[in-house]
């Protein structure tokens, strides 16, 4: 039998958003250990891997060479018909964004939280929570085989989307299957794409979703699928939808495979509480990820950096009571929720449209310009060509 | 058919150990463990969200159990 172990904040899960977590709350003075079931962080990855640059500063990530791929000028919307709608800010030379090597992405956010004084165990698996006097007080570990408990003041949960310690804790983490996508993808070589771009593809080609083509530089790129739950009818469908898409683009039919990731992302609103007594959700385990893009590092690493400051704050004062660890969730929203929730709402009704719908409003874009890449300047362009597609949630743009 | 002579397995010479699944099943059933896919087939109410959801059509329900050719997806009754 193992013997027990104690600490001041424990992270389940070293994802980004757990590293992020780990290290706020180590280089605050908490004393933290961060446990990961997998053998080796950040592998296997099961990420499209594009960013946007503008957040990283804000968490403490400074951009390496031993994780960056490619930098973006920006990205192109195909619409059904394969018109484009070309957003950049080449014009202002900037980069938008970097198609990353997330497997050494997350090893170098686990090195930072090592670096801050964080412990690590890999291969030690949280299988469920403790509870004490009516408060999360640590999680039941397994590791080789040998079951023991970790006691924690403060417990994390940053367990992705596959999490469980928000279940064990009873938190609202559920999800409708209209607000999840699944999601597979080919990272694939001797293609034919445009190195500045990433792309999407939308319409009945990825009911709900869209396929993506992000470039990894010299003719590799990932190519993947995200279909929402409850569009999906059939069997093997994503795989299937996938498959015809790249049999029907002769650019990318002749490229070969040299890798195949799976997954699924939430495109949910914000949960209603992420926050319990002795306990806190981030990332993905807190259904954090951004209903359009599907991408859910930056929200993840956000949430993050505020959680561990949190956590480390409410160890020194001796209070990890829900309302202590509210700052936390507060803290969260006042810099994720109403985008989720704004972006949530333009899913709702973007899932709702069919192929010639998408056709009319990419075709009205061409030509237009943005003068930051992002989701809400993009959807304020619809709205002054659509106004009727914008208009329950126009309020929000 | 009583849903005891109905089993849930992943197929381990198809699944990719993605975790899709297990965020998807709306209880808490499945899980996995590292490469493999478990169900708790006693709290599995054989709703088979997950049978569709799986990007690679891993999961299936029916009368067989765990055969040589999905030895890393087993099921196992009651984890
Ligand atoms: C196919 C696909 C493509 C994507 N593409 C993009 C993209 O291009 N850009 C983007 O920003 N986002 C993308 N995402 C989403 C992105 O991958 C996630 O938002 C991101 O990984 C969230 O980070 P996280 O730290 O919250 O969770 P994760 O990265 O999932 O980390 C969770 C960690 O917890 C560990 N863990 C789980 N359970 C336990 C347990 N019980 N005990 C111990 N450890 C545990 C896991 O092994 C894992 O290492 C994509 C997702 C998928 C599926
Ligand atoms: S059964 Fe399917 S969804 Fe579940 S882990 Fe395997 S491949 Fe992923
Ligand atoms: S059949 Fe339903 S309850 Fe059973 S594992 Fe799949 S999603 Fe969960």
């Amino acid at each position: 039998m193992a013997s027990d172990l104690e600490c001041d904040v424990l992270v389940v899960g070293a994802g980004p958003s757990g590293s992020v977590t780990a290290k706020f709350a180590a280089q605050n003075g908490a004393n933290v250990l961060m446990i990961e079931k997998r053998q080796e962080i950040g592998s296997p990855v099961r990420c499209g891997e594009g960013i946007s640059k503008a957040w990283l500063p804000e968490v403490g990530i400074t951009p390496s060479p031993r994780w960056i791929n490619v930098e973006v000028e920006g990205a192109r919307i195909f619409s059904p018909s394969e018109k484009v709608f070309e957003v950049n800010e080449r014009d202002a030379g900037n980069e938008v964004g970097y198609v990353i090597e997330r497997d050494a992405f997350d090893k170098a956010l686990a090195i930072d939280a090592g670096n801050a004084g964080a412990e690590i165990m890999l291969k030690t698996h949280a299988v469920n929570v403790l509870k004490e006097n009516g408060r999360i007080a640590g999680v039941k570990a397994k590791q080789y085989g040998q079951e023991f408990n970790i006691h924690a003041k403060i417990t994390i949960g940053a367990d992705g989307f596959e999490s469980q310690v928000g279940r064990w804790a009873g938190l609202p983490t559920n999800l409708q299957v209209k607000d999840m996508d699944s999601c597979l993808q080919y990272r694939m070589t001797n293609i034919d794409s445009d190195e500045r771009y990433c792309d999407f593809y939308l319409g009945e080609c990825a009911p709900g979703g869209y396929v993506w083509i992000f470039p990894k530089g010299d003719h590799l790129a990932n190519v993947g699928i995200g279909v929402q739950v409850s569009k999906i009818k059939s069997q093997a469908e994503v795989k299937a939808l996938l498959d015809k898409w790249i049999d029907r683009h002769p650019g990318y039919a002749k490229g070969k495979k040299i890798d195949m990731v799976a997954g699924a992302v939430s495109i949910s609103p914000p949960i209603k509480q992420a926050v319990t007594d002795g306990m806190m959700l981030v990332g993905d385990a807190a259904r954090m990820i951004d209903p359009i893009t599907g991408g859910g590092i930056a929200n993840g690493c956000i949430a993050g950096k505020v959680a561990g400051e949190v956590a480390a704050k409410a160890v020194k004062e001796g209070n990890y009571s829900k309302d202590r660890l509210m700052e936390y969730e507060r803290g969260w929203r006042a810099k994720i929720e109403e985008k989720q929730y704004r972006n949530w709402l333009a899913k709702e009704k973007l899932v709702t449209l069919p192929d010639e719908v998408f056709d009319k409003v990419i075709d009205s874009l061409q030509g237009q310009s943005v003068e930051k890449l992002n989701v809400l300047n993009i959807l304020k362009l619809v709205k002054e060509k659509h106004p009727e597609l914008t208009k329950e949630f126009a309020d929000f743009l | 058919m009583n849903k005891k002579h109905l089993h849930i397995v992943s197929k381990g010479d198809i699944c990719l150990s993605c975790g899709a699944c297990v965020g998807i099943c709306p209880l808490d059933t499945i899980y996995l463990n590292e490469w493999r896919i478990e169900f708790d087939e006693v709290k599995c109410t054989r709703c088979s969200i997950c049978v569709n959801a799986c990007p690679v059509g891993a999961i299936s329900i029916g009368p067989e159990t765990c055969t040589h050719s999905n030895m890393t997806g087993t099921s196992f009754p009651g984890r």
